[in-house]
């Protein structure tokens, strides 16, 4: 267990590079992740928001960004996001 | 939790999404990294006036390497077992020069001979249900009285170690 | 790993993780606060008040109120509490 990896480090690992952010909602955000704090609280820098509706997906563009860790429920190292997959 | 790392796990998370992936890692906040991940949702369409009830949809996409966190998840069970590609791997090595014998102090140098536990005398005799080569079938440079070859690796008797005859 | 104490000189204390960062470096600057609800709040970011390093609460000046990008109202001032705040954004360079 001694190369056993933390969620957290590996987290860490990708300030610098691309993160897609999953909510607890039906809402998700992409970009390039500047940091996080113990809460993971995170920043983002080249946002894309992507919001669910009735409509079909709202995208909204965003410079840096501080999301509520609190509302986090998935980080996908690496990812374009959606759109991508 | 430590003994379910490397499974593949089914973890149902609280806005009713279910994530199906090998757990890689996880800490005491319960946040999991999960590999190969896959997302399932409950779509529910809105309800047409005619309709009795909607069917529902199961949504299915592939994430990858996901990082969950822990304050989401509400329960957590096994899908499957780890996968045996490290097994295999072990398995595919090829056999080496090297050989091995017991050493150690005191143990000066043995001519080499299988470990303690395998050492017994030669079988006097075949094993019930082999007859032993036939006579004219015996192996070259095996003297008649030794049922079989040793094993590969194995040298034979020591010097001066007469087999019963 | 390098447990070797270091010089005294060197004990700056370690930089604020990036959201702290975050709030210290938006205060004046134009803002959109979106809360979980999806409702939006654009404004200048007056004070942040950061507590262990939770985003508790914010006051804003000359604040306007969006619905689904719909202007319903307009505020002076408005504190908004952070448990309620899915993210702030920046709307100008920071």
């Amino acid at each position: 267990m001694a190369s056993q990896i933390l969620p957290l480090e590996l987290i860490d690992r990708c300030i610098g590079s691309k993160i897609w952010v999953i909510m607890k909602s039906e809402r998700e955000f992409t970009g390039t992740l500047l940091g996080f704090d113990d809460y993971v609280n995170i920043v983002l820098e080249d946002v894309i928001e992507y919001e669910a509706t009735a409509q079909g997906v709202k995208k909204t563009k965003l410079a840096q960004t501080l999301l509520n860790g609190s509302n986090i429920a998935m980080l996908i190292p690496g990812s374009e996001g959606p759109d991508a997959s | 939790m430590l003994s379910l790392i490397n499974w593949r796990l089914k973890v149902t998370i609280n806005d009713g999404r279910a994530m199906i992936g090998q757990m890689l890692a996880f800490d005491r906040h319960m946040n999991l990294v999960l590999a190969d991940c896959e997302e399932f949702r409950r779509i529910r369409p809105k309800k047409k006036p005619g309709e009795e009830t909607a069917p529902e949809q199961e949504m299915k996409r592939t994430l990858g390497l996901v990082i969950l966190r822990g304050e989401t998840v509400v329960s957590i069970s096994v899908e499957g077992p780890p996968p045996v590609v490290d097994e295999d791997k072990k398995n595919a090595l090829p056999v080496g020069p090297g050989r091995g014998m017991p050493a150690g102090r005191g143990m000066g140098m043995m001519p080499p001979m299988g470990p303690p536990s395998l050492q017994r005398p030669p079988m006097p005799f075949a094993p019930p249900g082999m007859a032993g080569p036939p006579p004219g079938f015996r192996p070259p440079g095996f003297p008649p009285g030794m049922p079989f070859p040793p094993p590969p690796g194995f040298a034979g008797p020591p010097p001066g170690f007469q087999p019963p005859q | 790993m390098d447990d070797s104490p270091r010089p005294p000189s060197d004990q700056s204390p370690p930089p604020p993780p990036p959201p702290a960062q975050f709030l210290k470096g938006i205060v004046g600057k134009r803002v959109i606060v979106r809360l979980t609800s999806g409702v939006d709040y654009r404004g200048s970011a007056c004070v942040l008040g950061v507590f262990w390093m939770m985003l508790i609460d914010a006051w804003y000046r000359s604040t306007i109120e969006h619905v689904n990008g719909i202007v319903t109202n307009r505020y002076g001032d408005a504190f908004i509490r952070g448990n309620n705040v899915l993210y702030i954004s920046a709307a100008e360079p920071m």
